[in-house]
């Protein structure tokens, strides 16, 4: 049905507020009002009944909040429990920074998803209702003109006083119905919670108190802590257990795989190592050599590897040759292990002399033992 | 604050201006070509965000180990920069949200710039994490998705885990925060094209607004609604990037100050790039009359008061290291001010206690050249309080042994001027197709303290 109405242009704020309310209270029935911007208390002056929208984002805010907080206790403690630092699975002091954020972002997106549909706002639709210059410095207020006795002229003679710019006639398609009123009344809503809170403080005031004890505490677990048991049992992990083995292969610091065979495959790899060195890295490293085997093996195998260190002259029982036979025989690994560990009463000195240097010492040893032979070669036949 | 003889309050808006005028004056940049400044200064941003795609392009096939970082500092420039931008973010968020709460009408002049400047902070800011995973196309993964992987979800009580949430709550919120103020300004942009491409465009994105009563009662409560969620939210992101240092045993890291510390950092940063920005602004598009020198003032005394925060924080970190009688924490904060990053520790407590005083002075408040080199100051300020809180603390831990010293490559610092860029050019293109004044905001305060309005109400 084609709407007969009747358009009002105005050029200020105070002029539309003023011309409105009094269109409301003579009885006209208002259509709609444009304005260029927010005029406050234009909405009461018009009649527009208090949008519901706040509950929508109550309402969503809420239903984000309880969904993420239940998403992350499943997640967590359901569908796949990780043992984090040993804590526990369900650590719900822990998921508030996120149900918070969600609860925010819910609440936000859905309200203006919501204000969008309401106020059938979309992308790419045109504006349904225009009128001159009111997106820029115009104020339109538009009437019903809804009986046939509806007099232009009296309205003309009721807002002449508040500066009225224009005023045609208009006729148009209905564009929307008039929004529904509240369900709830407002009244209703205040009651609610007035009684609510003057429960709650009643409650409170006549709950028993006890001020010596300490307080009701809500998820203690951010005050103590309830980890799992290192050694109980735990069915996270299939095998039972809450303390886990390291992975495979794990060398814990400080430590380095000490198998004679494996030590072997180390040696060469160090020796092809040495091999690539340039001539003045090479002297540098069989200075260091010399330093560490005069300070720790010197004293006991002398300066050529003989075994006539200082202390055997003071009748510590004298080492084997190092040039001899069963040092010839020694691979660099095994070497390595008798030197970090020991063997009869030669000391362990893995734990004075750093690794590296244990295997210059080795060096230095090879060194030795080539010099004697060369030697030998001389001397021979 | 009012005026002796008239009783009225001092105008928010100068020169005694029509609706039309403020219609007009603002939408002018958006209809006059591009002058030749403009051109100027988006080939230097652009310049700049291609150095940043170079390094970022380099650094994504060659490996993070074109960073400076080690094993002790694993963190350093790059979660700055992203400190550092998100601290830029908030005070976008603040100026349209809390000063819309606590009714300062002045936040209309420039709530829509400090909101754009908000969006393009966090943009740049949520970068630096990303390309930090040094697999950036695994990002999905912080992701908490149904996945093939088990499904393996993300470990939500990782304060890693929570900012991912945060920043992009934050995000999300501030671009609709800030569209739905464009909606109303868009519509009068629309109204106002005479190309035909133009009024298709504004059409399309002002998504029919025509300007109805019922619309604007239901814009103003989602509006109100709006910054009560974005109040809590922004100071529930920067909380939670404290978090992420405040949650580690790291001494210096491991404070329960970081939270408000933080927030009031944030703010004082982003007033001091609010104010950069702003008085740039205002010269080159001749909004004087709109962000007039009482902006200045009022922008000026909110970084006096956070600029305090922040003093008190550092003084209270200091003087709780002191009687805790903690070594580590003790030696931390003695390192801090004479280890051999002293010169960042200093350049932050001149910038950010030292330098904000001058703002005490009503003169070098009402002198922008002034304001404008110390919003400069602060900003470096801050960024280098990001760095001696990240890069200092962490250099010098619990063991001597693993103490490593830390310092930028040029990948790092070309990323950082990459950021500069991308935030400058957003900004351009913002200034060159979009109100950068609330139009329907500035309206509606117009009237205020003019003898021909009445006293404006809530
Ligand atoms: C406290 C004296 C002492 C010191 C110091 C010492 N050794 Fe020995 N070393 C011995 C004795 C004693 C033996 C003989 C062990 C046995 O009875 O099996 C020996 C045996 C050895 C052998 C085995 C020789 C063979 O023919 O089986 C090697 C190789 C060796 N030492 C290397 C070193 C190196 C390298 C150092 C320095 C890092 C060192 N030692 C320091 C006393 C010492």
């Amino acid at each position: 049905m084609n709407r007969r109405l009747l358009v009002a242009t105005f050029g200020d704020e105070e002029d539309i507020l003023a011309a409105t309310r009094r269109v409301r209270e003579t009885g006209y029935s208002i259509v709609d009002v444009f304005t260029p911007f927010a005029v406050h208390g234009l909405d009461t002056a018009a009649g527009v009944k208090p949008t519901r929208l706040p509950w929508v984002c109550f309402a969503l805010g809420l239903s984000g909040a309880v969904a993420k907080l239940w998403y992350q206790i499943w997640t967590s403690a359901t569908s796949w429990p990780v043992n984090v630092g040993g804590k526990p699975v369900n650590s719900v002091p822990a998921f508030v920074p996120v149900t918070f954020e969600i609860m925010v972002l819910f609440a936000a997106v859905g309200t203006v998803a919501a204000f969008l549909i309401v106020s059938r706002l979309r992308p790419g639709r045109r504006p349904a209702h225009v009128y001159d210059r009111t997106t820029d410095d115009r104020f339109t207020l538009v009437l019903l003109q809804d009986d046939a006795g509806f007099d232009v002229d009296a309205v003309r003679r009721l807002l002449q006083p508040f500066g009225l710019l224009d005023l045609s006639e208009r006729t148009e398609i209905p564009p929307e119905k008039p929004p529904r009123g509240s369900l709830l009344v407002r009244p209703g809503y205040i009651g609610a919670l007035g009684g609510g809170v003057i429960l709650f403080t009643l409650l409170t005031y006549l709950t028993p108190r006890d001020f010596t004890e300490p307080n009701l505490m809500v998820l203690p677990g951010m005050v103590r802590s309830v980890p799992f048991d290192p050694f109980a049992a735990n069915d996270i992990f299939p095998d039972g257990k809450t303390l886990r083995m390291p992975v495979a292969g794990t060398i814990a610091r400080g430590y380095y795989p000490i198998d004679s065979s494996k030590s072997v495959e180390i040696a060469d790899e160090v020796r092809s190592r040495y091999s690539k060195l340039s001539p003045g890295e090479r002297s540098r490293l069989d200075e260091r050599a010399l330093q560490v085997f005069s300070t720790f093996c010197q004293p006991c195998h002398g300066t050529s590897g003989a075994g006539d260190g200082l202390i055997v002259g003071h009748g510590y029982p004298p080492p084997p040759a190092l040039t001899g036979v069963s040092a010839l025989r020694l691979k660099d690994g095994e070497m390595f292990n008798l030197i970090t560990y020991g063997r009869g009463n030669m000391p362990a000195l893995g734990h004075r002399v750093p690794r590296e240097d244990r295997w210059l010492a080795i060096r230095h040893i090879r060194q030795l033992q080539q010099k004697a032979v060369t030697t030998a070669e001389g001397e021979g036949p | 604050m009012a005026d002796p003889t008239t009783g009225l309050r001092r105008p928010l808006i100068g020169g005694d201006k029509s609706y039309a005028d403020v219609t007009r004056e603002v939408c002018a940049p958006l209809e006059r070509k591009s002058p030749a400044a403009w051109w100027m200064t988006i080939s230097a941003a652009l310049a700049m965000l291609v150095v940043g795609v170079v390094a970022v392009t380099y650094q994504l096939r060659t490996g993070i180990g074109t960073w400076g970082l080690n094993n002790t500092v694993g963190w350093a420039f790059d979660i700055t920069n992203f400190v550092f931008w998100i601290g830029i973010g908030h005070a976008g968020t603040l100026i349209s949200a809390i000063l819309f709460l606590f009714n300062q009408k002045w936040r209309t002049s420039v709530n829509r710039s400090a909101e754009a400047m908000t969006l393009f902070a966090v943009v740049c800011a949520g970068i630096f994490p990303v390309i930090h995973m040094g697999r950036p196309w695994l990002a999905h993964w912080v992701i908490p998705y149904p996945n093939a992987r088990g499904p393996l979800w993300v470990n939500f009580r990782s304060p890693l885990v929570w900012d991912m949430f945060a920043i992009s709550t934050y995000f999300i919120v501030s671009l609709v925060f800030w569209y739905v103020g464009l909606i109303p300004d868009l519509a009068t942009i629309r109204d106002r094209a005479v190309s035909k491409v133009k009024k298709a465009v504004t059409n399309f994105f002002s998504f029919g607004w025509d300007g109805s009563n019922r619309t604007w009662h239901r814009y103003e409560t989602i509006y109100l609604l709006l910054a009560g969620l974005a109040t809590p939210l922004v100071v529930s992101v920067h909380t939670i990037v404290s978090w992420d240092f405040a949650t580690s045993l790291i001494p210096g890291w491991h404070t329960t100050i970081f939270p408000p510390y933080f927030v009031a950092g944030a703010v004082f940063s982003g007033f001091a790039m609010v104010l950069t920005l702003m008085l740039v602004v205002r010269k080159v598009l001749h909004f004087e009359d709109y962000i007039t020198l009482h902006h200045v003032d009022a922008m000026s005394k909110v970084i006096i008061a956070t600029g305090g925060i922040v003093a008190l924080a550092y003084a209270t970190e200091f003087f709780v290291a002191l009687y805790s009688g903690n070594e580590y924490e003790r030696f931390t904060f003695v390192n801090r001010a004479l280890g051999p990053y002293a010169w960042a520790y200093w350049i932050m407590v001149g910038c950010n206690i030292g330098i904000p005083q001058l703002l005490w002075s009503k003169k070098v408040r009402s002198n922008v050249a002034a304001v404008f080199v110390i919003s400069l100051l602060i900003n470096v300020g801050m960024w280098f309080e990001r760095f001696v809180i990240i890069t200092i603390s962490l250099s010098r831990d619990y063991l001597p042994a693993s103490w490593a010293t830390y310092s930028p490559t040029t990948i790092e610092i070309a990323t950082l001027v990459g950021s500069f860029g991308l935030f400058f050019t957003l900004f351009l293109l913002f200034s060159r197709f979009l109100p950068m004044i609330a139009i329907g905001e500035v309206k509606g305060v117009l009237k205020y303290g003019r003898p021909d309005g009445k006293e404006p109400r809530e």
